[in-house]
């Protein structure tokens, strides 16, 4: 049984260890005896037909025009991808070149796939980074899961008309401020969070195998796997962001008027327009 | 006037080491900075005798220790922030220990170095090791790092950049700068690198895939951009690693001076590199370089930097590793050590280590990691560790998590494991000195 899956841009958008992302699809994957085929492409390069997953990861920002070019070329390609029902999964810039734009600091632009209903604004002046430990909950079958990994980004997403896919416990999220965190629309899915967020979020891990796999017409559900070490080290880094979210509680007060943008997200943050399945 | 700034910072020096609170190598500095602002540049005023800086992501402390040891053996006076407290509060401090030297060479955190070159004075000489990725939540991307320096550097007059040619952003950098420059670089057979994550993929000048002949650590190689003219540039100091027995690296060492084989007593290309970071620094100040070569072989490290304790008849080897071209050398230079061993992963994820442990992802544990009898990870992300390395393929067997240095010890003791490697990021290697206290050092 296989998966054919893509990884773009795998030399030149691979900061903050988006390769474990990759290694955890490959392993829970292997641990079923099933084998994802991994086809790395390029700037430039061609990508096969009809592939059952997607990833992108996030990179520099000099690489970020070449990519947000080279990107345009393969748009068609993408979309067919996804309207096909193929999983698409992005990580921080990833996730911003699925939206519509990415507007710098100057007005300047940065065109985006349109894939997801979604517009990103760097950081304006006097907004900080977002940048820490962040945990969020996301809808899922069978009651919400938690997802605990990294953040560091200067723009700041806002959806339209696409679920975010998960609300925000500890940390900033897509923006800092409305409390969602990442964007979901059927099998495209898209989030700030590093970390890798794949190894230590094993439950997502296998969500995300789930849908390539209905994808290549795998008909066996996915086997349960052992997660005590994937347990242990979400738990842990679940742990450094509530006590991160704490510590900025008891300074929140004095620096939120300097921080207009990096404000604690409220505890009463909107949830997720509809449950997400 | 000039008196009542450095009384302070001794007060402060004395202070701390009476109530017994560490080693007091950065507190001093911090107090008399902010309390006299122009502390530093009163200082640097007063150095007649020059300024050299060694910067960088890694080797910064083992490059300028190197330096440090061939300049005192030529019979120099100089100050030198030897532990690697190389932010303006460790500069600070080395000043107000060593008041009246004319000459200093600092060690100096690669985010701070604009800061530095501003406060302090033009320096004669800058070592530039490597740019990689480090604590990227806290240092940024390394481009960023990089027009960092190059905005430190451009106005500069009568400074001389000693520069690592096999890294392509800092041969970038040395090129815009407009500066002098001593290029240095190292040849390895068959490059070796594999597939490890790269940090400068593209050519720093137009944005083009490098293409490499052979690439040997992380973005470190000889490179050429197919688009411009943009390549690496010729070594005026060049180094071949010989293969050699024994615990050290060997290289055959050539500059205008002539060639000659050097036998370090630390492993590794990356030692091979800040032994040639040294020499240029060295020789750019005038000492002639076959002294600079013995003092070089015989340079023995500091804590921390693949220094060797022993009890009883158990050896523990300290690295600091920290990022991933860093654990990558690390990894290579452990796996080149004979006979059984024990490896100790102490991972911390506070402020000076870099809150994001991602980086860990980003290492070649698959390809790199030795055979070990046992495994055991502690620290505060002991966990991640421990299914990185799962990830890695140690079996569960033989890997363990620790709630501390102590712990990790008191576990491998218990298996008899005799040989012991404990690696630890920044914040981790206090933990490991404290714990490591009473054991009698080793020299190598």
């Amino acid at each position: 049984m296989t998966i054919t899956a893509v990884h773009l841009y795998p030399t030149t958008m691979n900061t903050y260890g988006d390769r474990g992302n990759v290694a955890a699809l490959t392993r829970r994957a292997a641990l079923r005896d099933i084998e994802v085929a991994w086809h790395h492409v390029e700037l430039g390069e061609t990508p096969p037909r009809a592939p059952d997953l997607v990833f992108m990861g996030g990179g520099q920002d000099r690489v970020q025009h070449a990519v947000a070019d080279d990107l345009q070329r393969l748009k068609p390609w993408l979309q067919e991808t996804a309207d096909d029902g193929a999983l698409v999964f992005a990580v921080c810039a990833g996730l911003q070149l699925l939206g519509h734009r990415y507007v710098a600091a100057d007005g300047g632009e940065l065109r985006g796939l349109g894939l997801l209903d979604m517009e990103t604004l760097a950081a304006g002046r006097g907004e900080w980074r977002l940048i820490g430990n962040i945990v969020i909950e996301v809808p899922a079958p069978g009651g919400p899961h938690l997802l605990a990994g990294f953040e560091n980004h200067g723009g700041r997403t806002h959806l339209g008309a696409v679920e975010p896919l998960g609300r925000v416990l500890s940390g900033f999220g897509n923006n800092g401020v409305d409390g969602f965190e990442g964007a979901r629309a059927g099998t495209i899915l898209a989030t700030y969070l590093h970390g890798p967020v794949l190894p230590k979020n094993a439950w997502f891990t296998d969500h995300l195998l789930g849908l390539a796999a209905a994808h290549a017409d795998l008909d066996s559900p996915l086997a349960p796997l052992p997660h005590a070490r994937e347990d242990a080290a979400q738990a842990e880094a679940i742990g450094v962001a509530e006590r991160d979210a704490r510590a900025r509680r008891r300074r929140g007060g004095r620096l939120r008027a300097l921080l207009p943008g990096a404000r604690r997200v409220p505890a009463t943050a909107a949830p997720p327009r509809s449950p997400t399945p | 006037m000039e008196a009542l700034p450095r009384a302070t910072a001794n007060l402060v020096a004395a202070a701390i080491r009476a109530t017994g609170a560490g080693q007091a190598s950065s507190l001093p500095g911090k107090v008399a900075n902010a309390l006299f602002p122009r502390y530093l540049s009163d200082h640097a005023r007063r150095l007649d005798d020059g300024l050299v800086m060694v910067t960088g992501t890694n080797g910064k402390t083992t490059t300028a220790n190197m330096a440090a040891g061939v300049l005192l053996g030529a019979g120099r006076d100089l100050v030198h922030n030897a532990e690697g407290a190389n932010l303006l509060s460790g500069i600070a401090t080395a000043f107000a220990r060593h008041p009246r030297a004319r000459f200093a060479l600092l060690e100096v955190d690669e985010a701070i170095m604009p800061l530095a070159v501003q406060r302090l004075r033009s320096p004669g000489v800058v070592v530039l090791t490597n740019l990689f990725r480090d604590q990227l939540d806290r240092y940024g991307e390394v481009d960023r790092l990089a027009e960092g320096w190059l905005r430190a550097l451009r106005p500069l007059e009568g400074t001389t950049l000693v520069a690592n040619a096999d890294d392509p952003l800092v041969t970038h950098v040395a090129e815009e700068s407009g500066l002098p420059t001593v290029y240095f670089g190292v040849e390895v057979e068959g490059g070796g690198a594999g597939n490890e994550v790269s940090d400068v993929a593209v050519c720093p000048r137009c944005a083009t895939m490098l293409t490499y002949t052979a690439r040997w650590l992380s973005q470190l190689g000889d490179y050429r951009c197919p688009q411009c003219d943009f390549a690496r540039p010729p070594r005026d100091l060049s180094a071949v690693l010989v293969p050699a027995d024994g615990p050290g690296a060997t290289a055959r060492v050539s500059g205008s001076f002539g060639a000659c084989e050097v036998r370090l007593r630390v492993p590794g290309v990356h030692n091979v590199y800040n032994a040639l970071g040294a020499l240029g620094l060295s020789i750019e100040v005038g000492v002639d370089p076959p002294s600079a070569l013995r003092t070089l072989a015989a340079y023995q490290p500091v804590f921390g930097r693949w220094s060797m304790v022993r009890r009883g008849d158990t050896t523990v080897r300290v690295n600091l590793a920290k990022n991933p071209a860093g654990m990558n050398q690390t990894l290579r230079a452990l796996g080149d050590v004979p006979g059984a061993k024990a490896l100790v992963f102490v991972l911390n994820d506070n402020i000076a280590d870099g809150r994001d442990i991602s980086w860990i992802w980003d290492v070649d544990f698959e390809e790199l990691l030795p055979t070990a009898d046992w495994v055991v990870t502690t620290g505060t992300r002991r966990h991640e560790m421990a299914l990185r390395l799962s990830y890695a393929g140690v079996p569960d067997e033989r890997l363990d998590t620790a709630a501390g240095v102590g712990a990790a010890l008191g576990l491998l003791a218990q298996r008899r494991a005799h040989s012991v490697f404990l690696l630890p990021t920044y914040t981790a290697l206090k933990e490991v000195r404290a714990t490591l206290a009473g054991w009698e050092a080793v020299a190598q």
